[in-house]
């Protein structure tokens, strides 16, 4: 009951989508409205996830909540969010979020907050090139030489000292040289891998093999 | 120097993220915290304006489509992961929908981009480029191939220059990556100095 159910659920779903994709264009299954059952299924599956709209919210509150009630290191903290988190909640949900307080601090202080994070990565990155890029081995020298082509590629110094009229094109050319053959040819190979592995997992998914995402007993 | 609040504010996030490069500190803190609150706040605003109101109002209503209502009361039993452990099971039922919907798309839409990906690899082998990009892919597959031949030198050779291929790939991933993490890094401190500083560059 509590694991084969959501399994033939499961099933029906698979085959109704199944059919609805497969079909749909020598049988054209529309509704009354005219929207097509395909299009008005995928609707109601977005719809479903608005049910869930607030799961984020109470996973924070869950969360900070038992570090507050347990006083956990920096549990001031955690009041600090929570507080941040329901005020521009409920600012949002009762204006609209373009409403100028709403943006005001969605442009003043997530944006700014957000893309600091990501080039804080910057520093951290040369750490990890230096460690990288060591020449150990035929594959590093490769790999070296592949990034120190693109960073160059990317750079206006790298025109500077060979620029897109000199012999092969420059830096610019080889850039592009190396982005549409060996390095579409070695995407196309891995992800032909991730296909075979997603196709593995969902028909492992699909006999009843795989059942993690029912979770545990 | 700007005048402006919210350039100012702005400036002072950015200066309390940067700080962790010393060490980790209460204003760094302050600032990831923050971050966590708007974007988990800003995705439930943004879901509620921009897809379940308005999907009230042109399918619900309009259309009169109220069995979108029980799919709206399946997605509600996600919340029974919050409950005890003896009715928390419930939400298998929304986890399953969503699982079963996936399916159908991966075993029916989903490999044709892939079908398309290998039929443009052998596409006009008449260019010597096409030939070059056929065989580098061939060579990458073989890499993958961890069970036929895996044991005969001449396999082992090949699969070595597939190899050489993939860090070619992996070389121009993580020069791209520096090169974008870079380009960050110079916007912010672009703001700083121009904008909030109004150090003209």
């Amino acid at each position: 009951m509590r694991k084969e159910v959501p399994f033939i659920i499961s099933l029906i779903f698979a085959a109704f989508r199944f059919a609805l994709e497969a079909f749909d264009g020598p049988y054209n299954y529309t509704l009354v409205s005219g929207d097509k059952l395909l299009n008005a299924m995928s609707w109601a599956m977005t719809f479903m996830s608005c049910g869930a709209l607030f799961l984020g919210v109470l996973n924070l509150f869950r969360i900070h909540g038992n570090n507050i009630r347990r006083r956990r290191p920096h549990w001031q903290l955690s009041v600090y969010l929570l507080v941040v988190l329901v005020f521009q909640s409920l600012l949002g949900l009762f204006t609209h979020h373009t409403h100028p307080a709403y943006a005001w601090s969605y442009q003043g202080i997530y944006v700014p907050i957000d893309s600091t994070m990501f080039s804080l990565l910057a520093f951290y990155i040369a750490s990890a090139a230096y460690r990288a890029f060591r020449v150990r081995n035929s594959d590093a020298a490769v790999m070296l030489a592949a990034a120190f082509f693109l960073m160059m590629g990317n750079v206006p110094i790298g025109e500077l000292i060979w620029g897109p009229n000199g012999p092969l094109g420059g830096f610019t050319g080889i850039k592009d040289w190396i982005l549409r053959v060996p390095n579409a040819a070695g995407n196309r190979a891995i992800n032909l891998g991730i296909f075979l592995g997603i196709m593995a997992t969902q028909s492992r998914i699909l006999l009843g093999i795989e059942r993690r995402h029912l979770g545990q007993e | 120097m700007s005048t402006n609040p919210q350039t100012w504010v702005a400036a002072l996030c950015t200066l309390a993220v940067y700080s962790y490069l010393y060490k980790e500190n209460i204003f760094f803190r302050i600032a990831e915290h923050t971050m966590i609150a708007l974007a988990v706040a800003h995705s439930l605003v943004t879901g509620w304006h921009n897809t379940f109101i308005p999907y009230i109002e042109t399918h619900v209503k309009t259309k009169g489509w109220w069995w979108f209502w029980i799919f709206f009361a399946f997605g509600v039993l996600y919340y029974a992961r919050f409950l005890p452990a003896r009715y928390a099971w419930i939400t298998r039922y929304p986890v399953s929908i969503s699982v079963g919907w996936a399916l159908g798309y991966y075993f029916s839409l989903f490999p044709r981009q892939y079908a398309v990906q290998i039929a443009d690899s052998v596409r006009d082998l008449g260019q010597f480029e096409n030939i070059l990009f056929f065989l580098m892919f061939v060579l990458s597959m073989m890499y993958f191939f961890l069970t036929v031949g895996g044991n005969s030198k001449t396999f082992q050779q090949i699969s070595k220059v597939g190899r050489w291929i993939l860090m070619i790939n992996f070389g121009a991933a993580f020069g791209n990556t520096v090169s974008g993490r870079i380009s960050l890094f110079l916007g912010r401190l672009s703001f700083l100095l121009s904008d909030w500083l109004g150090i003209s560059l």
